[in-house]
């Protein structure tokens, strides 16, 4: 590399740094905000530095948003929830991939349709659905209600990838006696690890933070709700504890970063396989 | 692959966190307990609440309180959806959806004369009214806030910013208070400024222009019942947008006001950014959050002319109901009595949730903002005439605005689209009008084909004068 070609990589890189820095400017502001205090937010404006820390706002977080009780609920609506959501997914994007059927088209289409259909529209039969079910004011409520509809953008991510493996690979494993559904689990699914991360990781958000379904199916049991109901503990009829509900974000947003972190290769793999088509 | 001890290191140490700090979970009632479910929406409010109701369980060992608080904007959303599914609080706010009329109509609430007994002597005199919160003669809910305060929405003003500029109280007139907000934006030099408002919320024009012309002969609400009709053409509802107009042009209101909302207001007058604002009695506990602020509560400057009429109120009013579903009404109307007594509403005045319906709570107020906004709205408003009392059956009346095609039409629409695209203000209040009375001829046509004897005289009042308390006879 020579010194032109050096220099044009650091420049490259100082804009990128400056770029980078003001889109992540939001969230550090949100992160540092959680140390402020109301009069200090305002007054500061943009400004990024706490004049002290102040965690007191973490502690009352914790407990107005009930974090030591919703916490659990949370992290077991959502694994489950991200579990049913990778085994239907994956199951449905694989025989969309890999089969023809008659009707295959308008099955696809229909899959298509309800990406663009509004939650607050189906609530009220998922409501009633639930209920008749008998499992109201129940964790298995809400991960049904969550996860029982079409996850459209998941099943189409599979199908696009399960199409792109070479037929010989299944036909190979079929000529070495395997079944159906061992060249689904043990051959096929593997491959599309980048897949798997990228479902999970929306899924997982999408659980993590939901607000109404956990809500709306909990109502007789309050000590059923998730983080997301907690969040609102801080949003009142004329004012809003904002710096409360910074640090409550900041601490909810932890888990998310840690499966991202976990999961970040995968993901990206995953994305830009989904754009590449 | 390094990365994942720490990663599950991260983890184990956030599980033990949350799992030494856990709080255990909410006492279980036992077979002897009764539980009563009580749902609001009082983010605020809640604190006080569960101290209170904490009390009432030690005394009540038979009872436990199970409070919830719901996201105020999918409240009713909800209680509908529990009332589907038989899971119905048994004591909860009334849903801003429904009127007290309808909700007995559709068997949902119990009448609460019985439990709340004697109770009725600590009220504010006018605060049951048939139709409004009696029904067949049942009390079926009660207010719990001072009602002329809930209806005066008084200037505050920043202390610290009029000293700085050399002026020593607030404005008494509409000349001054242009005059002073220009003097202090000028000695601001960016830094801080006359005037602000929360722009960007339809709720916050309407508090603002209705403050400023309810005491220039505007009817409120813009129901005139001098004449019986709906008149937006008064001349203050003009004056009162020519006022904040003129604001604007003197470069006096808080740059970039039409993107914040009531509460960024709020925080930017407390921070010193801005000298005046008009808002209700909520900002007095919103800014408990500001230690550094410093002002005080002053009635809204008058027009020059002095004052053509003063802000009207009505009795009545709500929010706390019994569920006609509760299987154990006893032990419910055992809550309803300690919500109506004095020990309750003292604790929540004392506790700075406002100002009570219940004259000796409001002995215990505390913050002296709130005694002197007590004192102005005793002052600015009056007895507004009550139709209800005439005809409780104009109480249907309401429920047929929903049976008509919406309409986009407000005060606040009129008075944004002349203020955004320079349209005639005058032209659009005139329109309103004819909408609006319109609008409500239709509704007691509605009303009357189905067999409910209202008419568009019963708004009628002819001798109401709108600078004293109504007083007139007809019940």
């Amino acid at each position: 590399m020579n010194k032109q070609s050096r220099y044009y990589e650091k420049i490259t890189h100082i804009i990128f740094t400056i770029i980078c820095f003001a889109w992540v400017y939001p969230f550090l502001w949100m992160v540092f905000t959680s140390f402020k205090t109301e009069e200090e937010m305002f007054a500061g404006g943009l400004h990024l530095l706490p004049s002290h820390f102040n965690f007191g706002n973490f502690i009352r977080a914790w407990e107005q948003a009930n974090f030591s009780i919703y916490f659990w609920n949370t992290v077991i609506v959502t694994v489950v929830g991200v579990l049913i959501t990778i085994f239907l997914t994956s199951t449905s994007g694989y025989t969309l991939g890999r089969y023809n059927f008659p009707g295959k088209k308008f099955f696809i289409g229909t899959v298509m349709v309800m990406m663009f259909m509004p939650k607050g529209y189906t609530i009220i039969p998922t409501f009633e659905l639930i209920r008749q079910l008998g499992l109201l004011d129940s964790l298995a409520g809400v991960i049904l209600a969550q996860v029982g509809g079409v996850n459209a953008m998941g099943v189409l991510l599979f199908m696009g990838a399960f199409s792109q493996i070479p037929k010989e690979l299944e036909e190979v494993a079929k000529l070495d006696g395997a079944s159906y559904p061992r060249i689904f689990w043990q051959i096929m699914l593997p491959m599309v690890k980048p897949i798997i991360a990228t479902v999970s990781i929306f899924q997982f958000m999408s659980s993590w933070n939901d607000f109404f379904t956990p809500l709306v199916f909990t109502l007789g049991k309050p000590n059923l709700r998730t983080l997301g109901v907690g969040m609102y503990s801080f949003i009142g009829e004329h004012s809003t504890d904002w710096v409360g509900m910074a640090a409550a974000a900041s601490i909810s947003l932890i888990p998310i970063i840690i499966v991202y972190m976990c999961l970040q290769r995968y993901f990206i793999e995953g994305i830009a396989g989904a754009v590449k088509g | 692959m390094k990365k994942w001890p720490w990663i599950i290191g991260i983890l184990v140490a956030l599980l033990v966190v949350v799992v030494t700090t856990r709080k255990p979970d909410r006492q279980v009632a036992t077979g002897e307990q009764i539980v009563v479910k009580v749902w609001d929406w009082g983010v605020s409010q809640q604190k006080i609440y569960e101290e209170q109701f904490a009390k009432f369980m030690e005394k009540n060992p038979d009872l436990k309180i199970e409070h919830q608080v719901i996201q105020s904007g999918q409240y009713d959303n909800l209680l509908q959806l529990a009332h589907k599914n038989n899971n119905v609080p048994d004591i909860f706010w009334q849903p801003g959806s429904l009127k007290v009329v309808e909700l007995v109509e559709m068997g949902w609430i119990e009448p609460l004369t019985e439990y709340i007994g004697k109770n009725k002597d600590n009220f504010a005199p006018n605060s049951f009214v048939s139709g409004n919160n009696v029904i067949g003669g049942e009390i079926y809910t009660f207010p719990d806030m001072e009602p002329r305060t809930g209806v005066y929405t008084p200037l505050y003003w920043n202390k610290k910013l009029f000293k700085q500029v050399g002026l020593e109280g607030p404005p008494k007139n509409w000349t001054e208070l242009r005059e002073y907000a220009r003097k202090i934006t000028k000695a601001g030099k960016g830094k801080f400024y006359g005037f602000i408002l929360g722009g960007k919320e339809d709720f916050c024009w309407d508090m603002n222009i209705t403050a400023l012309a309810g005491e220039n002969g505007a009817p409120t609400g813009g129901l005139d019942y001098q004449q019986g009709k709906y008149d937006y053409n008064k001349p203050a509802f003009i004056e009162a947008y020519k006022i904040l107009k003129a604001l604007e042009q003197d470069g006096s209101i808080f740059p970039g006001f039409m993107a914040l909302d009531d509460e960024q207001a709020r925080a930017y007058f407390a921070t010193d950014r801005a000298a005046m604002v008009i808002g209700g009695i909520w900002n007095i506990g919103g800014w408990k959050k500001y230690p550094n602020i410093e002002y005080a509560v002053a009635p809204i400057p008058l027009p020059d002319e002095g004052p053509r009429s003063k802000r009207g109120y009505g009795g009545g009013g709500g929010p706390w109901m019994m569920s006609s579903k509760s299987k154990n009404k006893e032990a419910v109307g055992r809550v309803i009595a300690f919500l109506t007594s004095l020990e309750f509403t003292q604790a929540c005045v004392e506790g700075g949730l406002g100002i009570s319906c219940m004259p000796k709570a409001n002995e215990a107020i505390q913050d002296p903002r709130l005694r002197e906004l007590l004192e102005i709205a005793e002052q600015r408003t009056i007895i507004r005439p009550e139709p209800l009392l005439r005809n409780m059956e104009l109480a249907y009346v309401n429920r047929y605005e929903s049976k008509l095609p919406p309409t986009k039409t407000s005060l606040v629409s009129v008075v944004l689209e002349a203020w955004t695209t320079k349209g005639d203000i005058v032209k659009g209040l005139r329109e309103l009008t004819v909408e609006a009375n319109k609008r409500f001829g239709e509704m007691i046509k509605l009303a009357r084909k189905d067999g409910h004897k209202v008419k568009l005289e019963d708004y009628h009042f002819p001798d109401f004068n709108p600078l004293t308390d109504y007083q007139g006879t007809e019940k």
